[in-house]
């Protein structure tokens, strides 16, 4: 073959090749789009929440398979391991009031999940569930305490009473809860710590959403430190080019974190309860500015354009280019579906089985690129709202 | 035997362009992802969540089989369809021309 008759191949290849391309690149979200209803359902619990909570009850029912699981996540990042356990308390309560008949083999995991926790906390203090970098400064206010653990556990607490009432849990909800106010309403912005001299919006808005099922459960009346949070953080946390919440901050109130996917997404599903037309405007400009959908393929990037972080544990591998973060697309299943946002939603999850490797095992699934809180994660995505509903109910 | 390899010795001198080249391109895509399949390399992608599949691998080894089984799979949902989307339009263009 003369070099002429080669070039005029290779041409003729390569236009092919860049048309096949064409034609394959915006059908390929076909092959792996599914009903909506397959991930969420208004009632009753889809086909994707039983598989995800099958594989989860496995764990927690066999403790050789949990201490792989979790041996394997605390490797990374002792967080998670606690985190997993709140999105899988919260999902069961979820289940449970959205399946009534299911509350009996529900509530003894549930309460086995809590105890154990507390257990651990007590036994080995906070640092069990915190990274490592935690014990390399003092907290600025003493005794040193997390708001993550504090606010997690009281939501876990509230969480399980609203499903079915259990008086062990209310002294101890009530008494986290009432560390938390004491130590907000010291704080001229009410920040309590994470991590030493770290304070999370994450964790601020959870601590928010259990003070409202509190409320809900015994009668108290939050409601003025709750409006005061949503005042200060509008005039002080807010990033003044998107109109986002910051992800962390100082306890005198200096950024640490701009707005990033991994907080935003799980912060405006908690502030749902506590002040809603606040919390959707905050997740339309999350959407706008983080919310990105692709040849039909839906993810979550962790900065906003006019903002560059540091990748970290909580962004996950960023993919180049797209700025595709694992940690913000997994968050943004449950603001998705917090707003009934249901064509990102059905985006999301069309990448969700595109990307992420699922593994259907004997009506088990769990995703190979996730891990268990990822999924604890998603399985709350899937099953999420009576519990804010109860709560809001008037 | 001696057909098939005949056959397949054909196959791999086929001009780099041509219609056959691409498909030999996906099969040979095709057969490596699903020696990955079977080897279980899936687990490994877990790598993407900050996670190591094996803590009794190190975080490189487990993630350098996560980003393997990663870039074939990537390959296999790409490339192979767009290969032999390639080389069904050159076969059409080739008989187009010949007629």
């Amino acid at each position: 073959m003369n070099s002429k008759t080669f070039f005029k191949n290779a041409c003729l290849g390569l236009a092919a090749f860049l048309l096949a391309t064409a034609i394959w690149l915006p059908c390929l979200h076909l092959f792996f789009r599914k009903p909506l209803s397959n991930l969420y359902q208004e009632k009753g619990i889809s086909p994707k929440a039983t598989q995800l909570a099958a594989r989860h009850l496995q764990l927690w029912t066999e403790p050789s398979l949990r201490q792989a699981e979790l041996k394997k996540m605390r490797t990374s990042n002792a967080e998670w391991d606690f985190m997993g356990r709140s999105f899988l308390v919260w999902s069961l309560v979820n289940m449970g009031l959205r399946d009534p008949e299911t509350k009996s083999r529900y509530l003894p995991i549930i309460d086995q999940i809590i105890e154990e926790t507390v257990k651990i906390e007590q036994q080995d203090g906070i640092y069990a569930f915190l990274m490592p970098y935690a014990k390399d400064r003092s907290y600025m206010i003493k005794p040193a305490r997390s708001l993550f653990i504090d606010g997690e556990l009281a939501l876990m607490m509230g969480a399980r009473r609203m499903l079915q009432e259990y008086p062990a849990y209310q002294q101890p909800m009530t008494e986290r809860l009432r560390l938390i106010e004491q130590r907000w309403l010291a704080n001229p912005l009410m920040a309590a710590e994470s991590y030493p001299d770290e304070c999370w919006t994450f964790d601020h808005a959870v601590a928010l959403a259990a003070f409202k099922v509190a409320d809900r459960l015994d009668g108290t009346d939050h409601s003025a430190l709750c409006r005061k949070w949503i005042t200060l953080a509008r005039e002080k946390l807010i990033d003044k080019t998107t109109g986002l919440l910051l992800s962390s901050y100082q306890t005198d109130g200096a950024p640490l974190d701009g707005p990033e996917g991994s907080t935003i997404w799980m912060v405006v599903h908690c502030l749902q309860v506590v002040d809603e037309p606040f919390a959707r405007d905050q997740y339309q400009r999350a959407r706008k500015e983080l919310g990105r959908v692709t040849l039909g393929f839906g993810y979550g990037t962790e900065w906003p354009a006019s903002w560059e972080g540091p990748r970290d544990i909580d962004s996950g591998v960023v993919i180049p280019g797209l700025g595709v973060s694992a940690g913000s697309s997994g968050m943004a299943f449950i603001a998705a579906s917090t707003f009934h946002d249901w064509d990102f939603l059905r985006a999301l999850a069309t990448t969700l089985d595109m990307a992420a490797f699922p593994s259907l095992n004997h009506g088990e699934l769990k995703y190979c690129a996730s891990n268990q809180v990822g999924d604890a994660a998603l399985l709350y995505a899937t099953v999420l709202g009576p519990l804010w509903e109860r709560t809001t109910r008037p | 035997m001696k057909r098939f390899l005949g056959f397949s010795l054909g196959l791999w001198k086929a001009p780099a362009f041509s219609p056959t080249a691409f498909v030999i391109r996906a099969i040979i895509i095709t057969v490596f992802f699903s020696i990955s399949e079977l080897l279980g390399l899936r687990e490994y992608t877990t790598f993407l969540s900050g996670t190591s599949a094996n803590v009794n691998l190190t975080w490189q080894t487990a993630s350098f089989l996560g980003l393997m089984h990663l870039f074939l799979y990537v390959s296999f949902i790409l490339l192979v369809p767009i290969s032999l989307i390639t080389a069904a339009l050159l076969a059409a263009w080739t008989r187009w021309k010949r007629r």
